[in-house]
């Protein structure tokens, strides 16, 4: 987000309005978040980050909604976060909107048979794996072995492990948070399953890491492609670089994006600046939409739509895979 | 069945080794250390640490993580515990202010490591251990090397410690001074010596099972300790308080019924069984499967 305030401003973008981002650390907890969300909405902010947790984000909105600050949230893509009210905007693409395209691969690989593990405390994850799959499978014609949640906090995914050798699917879906793809991939591959493993955006370069090669060949459906050659795409990962030594997340593209529509909102406020100017302003950028990190943003009911792309891991890097 | 039984081993030697020290520093310090899974997710810390930049190889890494988690202990004790236990008044108030200054401390250690690490999970690389699967039986079984590691290491240990406890000198002096601190003093026991030792192996059993886990777990993150608290609470209620045994067998039963819901039964209730074991063994047997008996003069 720092890294898009620099760019507007080196830009000139805003012409001599600047944008100041104060962080607040709402400690994980839906209470810390609703009490930061309040706090923001009393003071003088114009504009609220929203927290990327949908447990927090969804209990936030429609504090925001009712205090007509704008918010814009990244992340959390549980169902329930953009309000109908108008002020709140989300820049990431709900993963329902891109599992159709995880679904087809694994038709074109030829699987007939699926079981789901999923982190059943979370909201995101749990949803994809017990509401957005199974009608997806269904039309693929693909059948659910069987689907198994944990709590999040497990530590020892081999009873799990074994229960899907034990099935022995042609793929199975792995749906969690970042601490869990790797001891789930471990877990399964230990247990002998050779067949495909299929994940969300918790599979990433840094959560595949501690598989390494056992993590090999597994895909994912993600918003973000650090290796597209779409020209705001391709600059916002060189500036990420150099600015951080490392390459970005989707979690930085979505942030980054999430600024460039506050940035777009604000050039298309007319009149007096006020909160509900500025309201009208982003509903204004949305509507146009933009090209940002994430590609060609496009918003509806000033929500991101995305088809997403797929994504494997070698062992130790990140590939795109080619559309076919 | 017999993959099931080598799971739900694998996942009671985590218990039971999450578990003693735990037990260990309730039974005789009458504290509830709700900073034991800071000090476990230390001693797993210190691993990467040493094992991601050192290269240093578990026979390294393992005495390095027990001996600075044993003292990281020790200090807390020293600055901190003893001196609640000095000023409170009564047993209660010192259980009640050490359990509420535990939270401090864990707040404290897990916040210098999520700012090191900047809240990413970090993992102890294969060149400190390189976990390999083992198949037995055709493919009947598979268990990993440091799964039957860790198996092998929390039997050894409870039977050692167990044995440490019954029939050692400093293992009578501990248990004499779980009941009853005063009297161990008149009669020439150094009360803090004591408690000064029994933090540092508790400690340095909590770096252990952090390095071992660590390892099985395949990531170090700031937060792996809390979930585990909550399992060898229940560890240790159901197999008694104070009691090794109990602490082991606690920990087999909970992670054998817990696979047991896993593999046939509803998965999303394998936590529910950790606290409805707690309710059923504190209805039939309110001190635990293992509970020792003490007798106290009016």
């Amino acid at each position: 987000m720092n890294l898009a305030v620099k760019a507007i401003e080196a830009s000139h973008m805003l012409g001599s309005t600047k944008i100041q981002i104060t962080y607040k650390d709402t400690q994980t907890t839906q209470a810390m978040a609703v009490s930061e969300a309040s706090a923001a909405a009393d003071s003088n902010t114009d504009a609220i980050f929203g927290p990327v947790l949908s447990t927090e984000a969804v209990a936030v909105a429609p504090i925001v909604e009712s205090a007509k600050i704008p918010t814009i949230f990244t992340q959390a893509g549980g169902p329930g976060v953009v309000t109908p009210g108008g002020y709140v905007f989300r820049v990431t693409a709900p993963q329902s909107e891109y599992q159709p395209k995880m679904v087809a691969y694994l038709k074109s690989k030829g699987v007939k048979t699926v079981t789901m593990l999923f982190d059943a405390t979370v909201p995101t994850t749990a949803g994809i794996a017990q509401t957005t799959l199974p009608p997806l499978f269904k039309t693929a014609g693909i059948t659910i072995k069987g689907s198994y949640g944990w709590s999040e906090g497990t530590s020892d995914f081999s009873s799990y492990a074994t229960k899907v050798a034990a099935e022995n699917p042609d793929a199975v879906g792995v749906e969690g948070i970042t601490t869990e793809p790797s001891p789930v991939i471990i877990a399964l591959r230990n247990a002998g399953y050779k067949g495909i493993i299929f994940g969300g955006t918790s599979f990433q370069a840094f959560t595949l890491k501690a598989a390494g090669q056992q993590a090999k060949g597994v895909v994912w459906a993600t918003d973000f492609d650090q290796n597209s050659t779409f020209p705001q795409t391709a600059a916002f990962v060189k500036a990420y670089e150099a600015a951080y030594g490392g390459a970005p997340l989707d979690y930085a593209a979505e942030g980054y994006d999430a600024v460039y529509l506050l940035a777009y909102g604000l050039k298309d406020v007319t009149g007096t600046f006020s909160r509900t100017a500025l309201q009208a302003g982003l509903a204004e950028a949305a509507k146009t939409g933009f090209s940002g990190a994430l590609g060609m943003d496009v918003f509806v009911n000033q929500d991101l739509t995305e088809t997403g792309y797929l994504q494997t891991y070698t062992g130790s890097a990140v590939e795109t895979v080619p559309s076919s | 069945m017999i993959q099931v039984i080598a799971d739900s081993l694998s996942l009671g030697s985590v218990y039971v080794l999450f578990s003693l020290g735990l037990s260990l520093s309730w039974s005789v310090l009458g504290l509830l250390n709700l900073a034991y899974g800071a000090q476990f997710m230390l001693g797993a810390y210190f691993a990467y640490l040493f094992g991601e930049h050192v290269h240093a190889s578990l026979l390294v890494v393992l005495p390095v993580a027990v001996v600075a988690v044993a003292a990281t202990s020790v200090i807390a004790d020293y600055f901190v515990f003893r001196w609640l236990r000095i000023r409170a008044g009564t047993p209660v108030e010192s259980e009640l202010a050490m359990l509420v200054a535990s939270i401090g401390l864990a707040a404290v250690a897990e916040t210098i490591v999520q700012n090191a690490t900047d809240g990413n999970s970090e993992f102890i690389p294969s060149s400190t251990y390189k976990v390999r699967t083992l198949g037995f039986g055709g493919s009947t079984l598979h268990i990993t090397n440091i799964q039957l590691l860790m198996t092998v290491v929390a039997i050894v240990l409870t039977i050692a410690f167990a044995a440490f406890v019954k029939w050692t000198r400093f293992g009578r002096a501990m248990r004499a001074a779980a009941v009853d601190p005063a009297t161990c003093e008149l009669l020439g026991v150094n009360a803090n010596r004591l408690f000064s030792v029994t933090m540092a192996i508790s400690g340095g059993m909590a770096g252990l099972a952090g390095v071992l886990l660590g390892i099985d777990l395949t990531n170090v993150q700031f937060q792996m300790g809390d979930p585990l608290v909550t399992k060898a609470f229940a560890v240790i209620i159901i197999g008694g308080v104070g009691s090794i045994a109990g602490a082991a067998v606690g920990g087999y039963l909970l992670a054998f019924a817990e696979t047991l819901v896993v593999v046939y039964g509803p998965s999303t209730y394998q936590d529910a069984i950790s606290f409805a074991l707690i309710i059923i063994v504190l209805l039939v047997r309110p001190t635990g499967l293992f509970a020792q008996r003490r007798w106290q003069r009016s």
